[in-house]
């Protein structure tokens, strides 16, 4: 296991990210809702830039008590990442796709240290 | 000096969009074929498009008529004027799912001022991403025009485009072809189309858009069959979705429609073809079913094989079940439904995919597929992974394969 210097914590804002290139590897760094979260940039469908997508919150369909529709919604609290190639989705905190959540993104572990942010490889 | 610890840098490109570079949203494709060493795989990419709506000013100078042409000439005057004569649903082009798929919302990365029209450079950029050799080309509002109310416009449009085409890209690339545009509700203009098209540079076939409301049995068409059948030319039928059809409009969501109309009208097609006889009228012309993958090829045989076995008089030009038939077919593997791997293999037996199956990508479109697709599937042999990929279509279209990938490394 390494430590992959990301950058500077302050550089981060929310919603932000870096993409860092290691030999082989393309990892991105999001910051997200005050936390750090990494996952490797490789959509778990086909190979996709999923860490290059667009970030967007959740659509939800909330039912009224008689099970009738009440149309489309944003949840307000989960984000998702959409892999720019073919729109799979990702939960921001978990990297599992809201419907078949054994569809998940490889993650990595991010250390701060002090102002220095680092992801483990 | 290499001292076997791995650089570390930062991609720039934080964040894909309607500018990216065709070469940087498929970058993860290119690192692909380097890592699996594919550079001697021949791919050819049955089912790619362009927005060809974007050239609507110069194609439209192609319209025969004069009247229509100036018309059209004066209509495109007006800032935003949609397309002149093109029907469809133009406002309900939900694709992108509400623009999180950018490089279908629009392409409109740089391309360097040249004389070449920038759909040139957009699909060699796609090529050399996805390590594709030819590429087949197709339109993308005109797959609608089989229900535009005036079928002479069907004829038109689908004659200017064909011809812009020709003379701007197909020329200019060898490495671009087509099936050409024949407007099918007018059996007499597909004949002079195939007449005057065949030959042009980069036509390899002809091509039918699949939503329409023809049966393709009539006896109006056997002339053109004939036709296609001895010169040796492939007809594709392109499939397209249309949600104004009243069995699609009962569905509420772009999705689900999608996943049905772009599999029911070739469904509608192929059992008028096979059931009627069309295999043993015209044994040596094998139609290619593009863009419906694969998985409604077994559940139609079986539905198919079931029905003529109780009621074979009702198909008495049938000397073999239908399934059999089309199993001689031809069909193009996008977008593949690779969700159930034992599903797939079984397809794949049941269509005989090392030899009937071509690789498409549909590139630039939402669901497209990278050649990863087939060469990945675990129950393929290499073989047949090399014929899918390529080696299928050569045969089919009689292309050159180049001697770089007749040697095996």
């Amino acid at each position: 296991m390494v430590d992959i210097y990301v950058g500077k914590s302050h550089e981060f804002e929310d919603r932000s990210r870096k993409l860092i290139v290691h030999g082989d590897n393309e990892i991105g760094v999001f910051f997200v809702n005050g936390a750090f979260v990494a996952f490797e940039n490789h959509c778990v469908h086909q190979g996709g830039p999923i860490c290059q997508g667009q970030i967007r919150k959740r659509v939800i369909e909330p039912l009224a008590a008689d099970k009738t529709s009440l149309g489309l919604a944003y949840d307000e609290k989960t984000l998702h990442l959409v892999c720019p190639w073919h729109g799979y989705e990702f939960a921001m905190d978990t990297g599992r796709h809201p419907g078949k959540s054994s569809a998940r993104l490889k993650n990595y572990q991010v250390n701060v240290r002090g102002e220095d942010v680092f992801v483990v490889v | 000096m290499d001292t076997g610890i791995p650089q570390t840098h930062e991609n720039p490109i934080k964040e894909i969009d309607v500018r990216t570079d065709t070469r940087d949203v498929l970058a993860n494709a290119q690192k692909y074929l380097k890592r699996r060493k594919l550079d001697d795989v021949f791919i050819c990419d049955i089912d790619a498009h362009h927005m060809e709506i974007e050239a609507w000013k110069d194609i439209v100078k192609y319209i025969s008529s004069p009247v229509v042409r100036d018309h059209a000439e004066r209509f495109a005057q007006f800032t935003g004027a949609p397309p002149f004569g093109i029907n469809g649903d133009l406002g309900l082009l939900y694709q992108d799912v509400g623009g999180r798929i950018p490089h279908q919302t629009s392409q409109r990365e740089e391309v360097p001022a040249g004389p070449d029209h920038r759909h040139l450079t957009l699909m060699q950029r796609a090529r050399e991403a996805m390590g594709i050799h030819y590429q087949v080309l197709f339109p993308t509002p005109m797959l609608l025009l089989g229900m535009h109310p005036q079928p002479e416009m069907e004829v038109m449009l689908s004659e200017a485009y064909n011809q812009w085409l020709i003379d701007t890209v197909l020329s200019k690339d060898e490495r671009l072809k087509t099936m050409l545009f024949i407007p099918f509700n007018t059996p007499k203009e597909c004949e002079r189309f195939v007449e005057k098209f065949s030959g042009q540079p980069g036509v390899i076939g002809f091509m039918v858009t699949s939503i329409r409301n023809k049966p393709v049995h009539h006896d109006n068409y056997m002339r053109l069959y004939r036709m296609l059948e001895e010169r040796g030319q492939v007809l594709g039928f392109h499939a397209g979705y249309y949600w104004n059809d009243d069995s699609m409009r009962q569905i509420n969501r772009f999705g689900a429609m999608h996943a049905l109309s772009f599999t029911w009208c070739n469904v509608v097609h192929m059992t008028n073809w096979v059931w009627n006889g069309l295999g043993e009228r015209f044994p040596k012309l094998h139609p290619m079913w593009i863009e419906s993958g694969v998985a409604w090829v077994p559940w139609l045989m079986q539905r198919l094989d079931h029905q003529y076995m109780m009621r074979s008089s009702e198909a008495p030009l049938l000397k073999r079940p239908p399934g059999d038939y089309m199993r001689e077919m031809y069909y193009t593997c996008q977008p593949l439904e690779t969700d159930y791997p034992k599903a797939m293999e079984i397809t794949f037996e049941m269509i005989k995919a090392e030899t009937q199956l071509l690789y498409a990508s549909d590139w630039p479109h939402w669901d497209f597929d990278t050649p990863s697709v087939i060469w990945d599937l675990p129950f393929l042999t290499e073989q047949g992974k090399r014929n899918i990929l390529g080696l299928n279509a050569a045969r089919a279209f009689n292309l050159e394969v180049p001697e770089k990938y007749r040697t095996r490394k």
